[in-house]
């Protein structure tokens, strides 16, 4: 809208230009138009004048020379016929002749003319005429003017030619001539009208004068006079003589030497005369052309008058206009201000919010400083609540070293004291890093089905510790292979299973959903976690702060359950840091239920999708009471090729079996529900193997520990166990075990729990702490395993370089040490020439706990990471899995 | 005062235009009119070189502004005809010989001056006779040139005669002296003038009378070929009578208008034709000689013939500008006013025709004053027609061919019928030259002619004056006539003497320094041509300085003779030789016009040009 402005101003000013310029040339055009008008108009009325004087003066002229002609017939009629006895007679009749006709009186003369061309008057002889030459071409009659000596301005010259020569002794006379000075016919064709402005010039027929005035100075010094009006600029061709023959007469005007002149062209028939009145243009008409310039004064004061009247219109309309251009731009101005003072209190507001948003910082600065004080507060007593058992008991332990019974009570709790003093430090460590903005994520591809269960096995035994009944839920996981940060999602779906385990009351239910929703974009798989308890629940005020850090709610109740308030806050930054969310739902005395939304990258990795066809699996039977879990396997059985069918009890699954036998419609394998009212699991197996001749291979969904009912399982035809809830991967693996007979299915971690994985082995240890080294010697020893232990990485790398193949079978290495680190060690273990150097397994045993210290150590070569203190159950754990990842790593003592 | 003033003012708007208008141009007839340095260029023909004499130096002193270029016509208006043909007319026309329908076949190559003021400076009735039917004035005329009897009175006294005052006193005085042995009246007959001029001279009368007149108009609108019979046929008998009775021989047919003048300053003849001008110079010489009219029976039927001394027309050429158009009208004027009529010849006895001019008769020739105020003065018919059949024919009559006027009259009358047959090719020039003069070399032209006549007379060193090279010579066929066209015809000579080097300094620097005569310098185009050997010549406030003369570049020898041939006025160069000591002048018979006409009829070209001049 800005740009237009100025050419809404542009157009505003054209439009007043263009008006006046519009004006002007229609004042220009018709002003031209009217002056060519009136021209024309004083032009017409001149010529009508002129050509009406000039008429007037040729019917004088002619008159007068016609006259004049019959005077000399009149003359030449005495004369002829008398013969002029002697030359001296010839003056005496002239004189006699003059007398008779009274020529004095028109100021006339008579002339003869001999044959020699000697004039002869009443005087006497003369010479010869020096116009002789122009009476001898033939014709009996001339009429011009000549130069005459006797008569100062010219001669009118009326010659006749005798019809018969007069004689008069030996000289013959031819020609009688009637002089008349110019001057006595002048008043036939001069006017005195025009205020004796006019000019009459007596022409030839070829335009030349026929006599020149030379006292008079006339407007045209040419000799040809028509020559000169038709040589006028801007007639071409003017050919007047031309026009004289059609017409005898011509009115026209013309400029010569700067001044406009009329004139009026006659001729004179008979005479080879033209009569030209010449006049300059001023003089003919004037009181016409004083009446039209009266008039045209009057217009011009009129359009002066219209014009000074339009520009007062004009000026008026401007300032007008400029009047509301002030008001437009005072308007514009005032808005402005507004705007101003809008934006101003807008200011003022956001000042005021600033104001107060500063003042709610400071007030949450305020409660987080509070926080952090009480946080310290109560840190500094939940610290020192652990250590003063591990203190206590520790005194305790020395006081009641010789009673056993006493020594295991007090270690128990020292140990117990000492994990959570653990966990509270690394919370704290987890979210100061989180908080620095320094946690990273550690993306890998993982199998989710592999977090779950790996959730499941540590979180099982813990709920089965406080008679909680959990249960985890697959609800149409079909993206199992997924891109994610596994330690940072275990670290959040185990902070919230833990919080619904330690705040639902003994007794409770707890359950784990995993759910994947519909996607939305072909990369990505949506998740959804719900962890639902049926706890204490929250209080709607601690829900707005639950995921503050230092918060815990403080109540009888919570206030004995171990917590560093800190664990919500991690999940939710570690939430923010993967761009997923998480939301509570919770009901104080009902439970809680949170819910965690979260995209993961699907893995470009492929999966076999001709196992199934490979291994001639196309049908299926689920059997379950809960159709929910009957309909979920067969939605992840979608993208298989396999068929699912159903059957929601014992009974009806048996019937089908027997029907698809019959039909020929083989089922490959039949997934049964152990807890099933009516005819259970068991139960129904032995009847299939009881009833269906083909081995068809039966697997047990259970969310129950599979060694506390394999005996009676396998003694009942179940061919293997599958844990619930149900996921392809396990499927699969399950299958494939079954299938490949020679391996036996994976059992789950608690079932070897009480051999220890490092049980036998030989283990090379870089520790330069004494008194970790003297720990791990005695953890090791009691795990059942032996080692070597070094003072820095240097002499460790030169063990290993040392040993033989198979002398060790795992390294646990420090990072900080001195000489050479953990990191550099690992490395020339690897670059070592060992025929082990990349095969051997290589821990690192650090209290740098950081998941970049975990990248770190995997960079420098090392195969996991375990942080300090040791946990042996973590680092059996560790073992194990690496051992079952790196099948062909470490040699099996 | 009017005029004069508002010609000062003309001639000041002119001079203030071209330097305004820094005008230039080359010096031929053809050019644009514009001079190298802003100047304008004016080409002035003269119709004889007696207009070299004042009139060429008054015209340039008059329009010092201007650079004339002049040079000598051969008096015909053939000439300019053969001018206009190759599109070279010169800027100014002059020519005595003229008759208007001569010049009517190429009157739209000229400046109508009809509408000028200056047509109208002359009475009408001699403007009529230039005043075509459509009112267009191309030519107007100068003074008039009296043309009649010089009779040396004292001579008649001596043998007891007084001067004849009508015809019948003519034939007994022309008798008388016959017995006397004294030859009574010669002319040059072999010149078609006198031939024309003597056969109407003797019968003016009939000439104007009523049938003479009317039948000259007749002849002269082209409504008949023919001589009257009522009117021209006694003219033949008087000129038959008037050749018997003068002893008018075919052997007089060879002399020259100036051994005619010798022989009436020598005795030898009481009676010549001649000029007025002649007349008051032979006045001067002999004592009391007469300019008589012409003859009649009676005193009053006595006529004085006269014909104007030039006609004067321009070059439609003017137009091309209004200012080039006034300066030529101006100069036209300055030509023909009083001041111009002054410096024709002596400028005296001649009979102004413009308005305002005075009559400047001299005393002797103060009996003409009744003649001219009875208008007894008859204007020759000159067309150009009369002027060849009228030598042919008197020629004849004085030779016997006509034995009687009638033969004579019918023998005019058949030639007359005849027309004139389309001319032969008598030669042709293959290269043409510029008249234009160039201080580092000069004309052209001129010295193409001078090195021609030098080579055909086989003289050693040669000078000439450009202006007897008729302007440029354009390259092609030409006829005989035309090939006169190249040349100034008469009134110059050749003569030939010895002298020395340093008399030939001292010769060609009086040469270069005596104005007033008939071969004077007049300016730039009318400096002498020198073929034999070359000159240096600086110009000065006062004229020119001869600085050095060479041959071949060399210095040439003063004290060596040398043979020089001078063409030009013998009476001029005469005196200038014989002041400068040179010796054995002889005066040559061939004529300098039928040399270079017979070179080019044999086939010859035209000598190469020299450089023959630095003027610095």
């Amino acid at each position: 809208m800005d740009d237009l402005k100025p050419r809404k101003k542009k157009y505003a000013f054209l439009f007043p230009v263009i008006s006046a310029a519009c004006l002007l040339l229609f004042l220009a055009a018709g002003g031209s138009y009217f002056t060519k008008y009136l021209d024309q108009q004083i032009f017409q009325e001149r010529s009508t004048q002129l050509t009406e004087l000039t008429s007037q003066v040729r019917a004088n002229l002619y008159n007068a020379l016609d006259a004049h002609w019959n005077y000399l017939t009149a003359a030449v009629n005495i004369l002829e016929g008398r013969e002029l006895d002697v030359e001296e007679d010839v003056p005496a009749a002239a004189g006699r002749l003059e007398r008779l006709l009274e020529t004095d009186r028109y100021s006339s003369s008579l002339m003869l003319l001999d044959s020699q061309g000697n004039c002869w008057d009443a005087a006497g002889k003369h010479g010869v005429w020096s116009d002789i030459g122009r009476i001898s071409d033939g014709r009996s009659r001339y009429v011009f003017i000549f130069d005459s000596e006797d008569h100062e301005n010219g001669c009118w010259a009326f010659v006749q030619k005798f019809n018969a020569p007069l004689h008069g002794g030996d000289t013959v006379f031819t020609h009688i001539v009637l002089l008349k000075d110019v001057h006595t016919l002048t008043e036939y064709y001069d006017s005195s009208a025009y205020g004796n402005r006019s000019e009459t010039y007596i022409l030839r027929s070829d335009g030349t004068r026929m006599y020149d005035d030379t006292e008079e100075e006339k407007t045209i010094q040419a000799y040809n006079v028509l020559k000169v009006l038709e040589d006028v600029d801007g007639r071409d061709n003017w050919d007047l003589r031309e026009i004289l023959e059609q017409r005898d007469l011509v009115t026209a005007d013309f400029q010569y030497r700067d001044e406009d002149y009329l004139y009026c062209l006659a001729s004179l028939g008979g005479y080879d005369t033209l009569l030209l009145f010449l006049i300059p243009a001023e003089y003919v008409a004037s009181g016409t052309v004083n009446m039209v310039e009266a008039i045209l004064r009057m217009l011009l004061v009129l359009s002066v008058f219209l014009l000074i009247l339009l520009m007062l219109v004009a000026v008026s309309i401007v300032r007008q206009r400029n009047s509301k251009a002030l008001f437009r731009r005072e308007q514009e101005n005032l808005r402005r201000q507004e705007e101003m003072n809008a934006r101003l209190e807008e200011s003022n507001a956001m000042l005021a919010r600033s104001k107060e948003t500063a003042e709610q910082a400071f007030q949450i600065a305020e409660e987080a400083n509070r926080a952090k004080s009480s946080f310290l507060s109560n840190m500094s007593h939940d610290i020192r609540t652990p250590m003063n058992a591990i203190v206590g008991f520790a005194t305790l332990l020395a006081r009641d070293a010789e009673n056993p019974d006493k020594v295991r009570e007090y270690t128990r709790k020292i140990t117990a004291s000492s994990h959570h003093l653990l966990g509270l430090i690394n919370d704290i460590l987890d979210i100061s890093k989180i908080e620095a903005g320094k946690t990273t994520l550690n993306l890998s591809d993982e199998n989710m089905v592999d977090l779950i269960e790996n959730i499941d096995a540590i979180i099982r035994p813990q709920m089965k510790e406080k008679s909680h009944i959990f249960e985890v839920y697959n609800k149409g996981l079909k993206h199992e292979q997924v891109i994610m940060d596994k330690i940072r999602l275990n670290q959040i779906l185990l902070n919230l299973l833990s919080n619904a385990l330690k705040y639902t009351p003994k007794g409770g239910h707890v359950t784990l959903s995993v759910e994947e929703l519909p996607q939305l974009n072909k990369q990505l798989a949506r998740f959804r976690f719900v962890v639902s308890d049926d706890g204490y629940g929250m209080s709607e005020e601690y829900l707005r702060k639950l995921f503050h850090a230092f918060t815990r709610e403080e109540d009888s109740v919570t206030n004995k359950i171990q917590g560093t308030g800190l664990g919500m806050a991690i999940t939710k930054n570690l939430l923010d840091l993967m761009g997923g969310t998480i939301s509570v739902e919770s009901e104080k005395g009902k439970g809680t239920t949170f819910t965690v939304n979260l995209e993961l990258h699907v893995s470009e990795q492929e999966i076999d999708q001709n196992f199934w066809k490979n291994h001639g699996i196309t049908r299926i039977l689920a059997v379950d009471d809960e159709e929910v879990i009957c309909q979920n396997i067969q939605i992840t059985m979608e993208s298989t090729g396999v068929q699912v069918e159903y059957a929601l009890n014992g009974h009806t699954a048996l019937e089908m079996i027997k029907r698809s036998e019959k039909e020929d419609r083989l089922y490959h394998v039949i997934l049964l529900d152990w807890k099933m009212p009516g005819m259970d699991g068991l139960e129904t197996a032995r009847r299939i193997r009881r009833e269906i001749p083909r081995d068809i291979p039966i697997l047990v969904l259970t969310s129950y520990d599979w060694p506390g009912i394999e005996d009676e399982a396998v003694e009942a035809g179940v061919d293997a166990f599958l844990p619930k809830p149900f996921f392809l991967t396990s499927f699969r693996q399950r299958i494939d075990a079954m299938i490949n007979r020679n391996q036996e299915p994976e059992q789950p971690a608690e079932r070897k729990e009480e051999q220890s994985i490092l049980k036998g082995m030989h283990i090379l240890v870089a520790e330069d702490n004494e008194i970790n080294a003297e720990i791990l010697g005695e953890l090791l020893d009691m795990a059942g395993a032996s080692c070597d232990i070094y003072e820095n990485g240097q002499l460790a790398v030169e063990a290993f370089e040392r040993s033989v193949p198979g002398q060790y079978q795992l390294v646990l290495m420090d990072v900080q040490m001195p000489v050479m680190n953990g990191y550099k060690a690992t490395r020339a273990i690897r670059d070592s020439g060992h025929p082990l150097a990349m095969k051997i397994l290589v821990i690192a045993m650090t209290a740098n706990a950081f998941a970049e210290d975990i990248r770190d150590a995997l960079e420098a070569g090392m195969n996991a990471h375990v942080a300090k203190p040791i946990d042996m159950a973590v680092l059996e754990q560790t073992v194990k899995a690496l051992l079952e990842t790196h099948g062909d790593g470490p040699v099996q003592p | 005062m009017k005029k004069k003033a508002r010609f000062i003012s003309l001639l000041a708007g002119v001079i203030w235009l071209f330097l305004m208008s820094g005008c230039g141009g080359s010096a031929d007839g053809g050019g644009d009119g514009h001079g190298p340095a802003g100047r304008e260029t004016v080409t002035v023909a003269f119709w004889s070189d007696q207009l070299t004499e004042n009139y060429g130096a008054y015209l340039q002193e008059t329009f010092p502004e201007v650079d004339f270029v002049f040079y000598v016509a051969t008096n015909s208006t053939d000439f300019y005809r053969f001018k206009e043909e190759n599109g070279d007319l010169p800027d100014i026309l002059t020519v005595r010989r003229f008759s208007l329908s001569d010049v009517a076949a190429w009157r739209d190559a000229l400046l109508d001056l009809s509408d000028s003021w200056l047509a109208n400076q002359f009475p009408q009735a001699y403007l009529r006779n230039y005043t075509y039917s459509d009112g267009t004035v191309n030519w107007l005329p100068a003074c008039a040139e009296v043309d009649s009897i010089i009779i040396n009175r004292p001579m008649l006294e001596e043998y007891g005669l007084a001067v004849p005052e009508d015809y019948g006193e003519f034939v007994e005085t022309c008798a008388a002296l016959r017995e006397a042995g004294v030859r009574p009246f010669l002319s040059n007959f072999g010149a078609d003038y006198t031939c024309m001029e003597i056969l109407q001279g003797l019968s003016i009368p009939q000439m104007i009378s009523q049938e003479g007149r009317e039948w000259r108009q007749r002849y002269e609108s082209g409504q008949t070929v023919q001589l009257s019979e009522e009117v021209w046929l006694p003219a033949f008998e008087r000129l038959e009578e008037f050749l018997a009775y003068t002893g008018i021989t075919a052997a007089d047919l060879d002399i020259q208008h100036s051994e005619v003048i010798e022989a009436y300053e020598d005795g030898q003849v009481a009676m010549i034709r001649g000029t007025g001008s002649e007349g008051a110079i032979r006045n001067s010489k002999n004592g009391e000689s007469l300019l008589m009219p012409y003859f009649g029976e009676t005193e009053e039927e006595n006529w004085y013939l006269t014909y104007p001394a030039f006609q004067a027309a321009a070059s439609v050429r003017a137009e091309e500008s209004p200012e080039r158009k006034q300066l030529i009208l101006d100069i036209l004027e300055a030509m023909l006013n009083g001041e111009g009529q002054k410096r024709i010849a002596s400028g005296k006895n001649m009979i102004p025709y413009s308005k305002g001019a005075e009559l400047g008769l001299s005393e002797e020739l103060k009996h003409m004053r009744k003649y001219i105020d009875d208008n007894k003065l008859y204007i020759r018919l000159a067309s150009s027609d009369m002027f060849s059949i009228s030598r042919e024919v008197v020629q004849g009559m004085i030779t016997g061919k006509y034995t009687d006027a009638r033969s004579a009259f019918n023998a005019f009358n058949r030639t007359m019928r005849r027309g004139s047959a389309e001319p032969p090719q008598a030669a042709y020039v293959d290269t043409a030259y510029s008249y234009d003069f160039r201080p580092q070399g000069g004309s052209q032209a001129a010295s193409a002619v001078m090195n021609s006549l030098r080579e055909e007379l086989g003289a050693e060193l040669l000078i000439g004056q450009s202006v007897n090279t008729a302007g440029n010579i354009a390259a092609g066929s030409y006829t005989a006539e035309e090939l006169r066209f190249l040349t100034m015809g008469e009134s110059v000579a050749l003569q030939q003497c010895r002298l020395t080097g340093d008399q030939l300094y001292s010769y060609l620097e009086a040469l270069l320094n005596t104005p007033g005569q008939r071969g004077s310098v007049m300016n730039d185009s009318s400096l002498y041509v020198s073929s034999g050997f070359e000159m240096e010549i600086a110009k000065t406030d006062r004229g020119y300085r001869l600085e050095r003369l060479t041959a071949s570049g060399e210095e040439l020898d003063r004290a060596r003779s040398y043979s020089l041939t001078v063409l030009g006025d013998d009476a001029f160069h005469g005196k200038l030789l014989d002041a400068c000591g040179a010796s054995g002048c002889t005066k040559l018979r061939d004529a300098y016009e039928e040399i270079i006409v017979n070179r080019l009829k044999a086939g010859d070209q035209l000598a190469e040009p020299t450089d023959y001049i630095t003027l610095t």
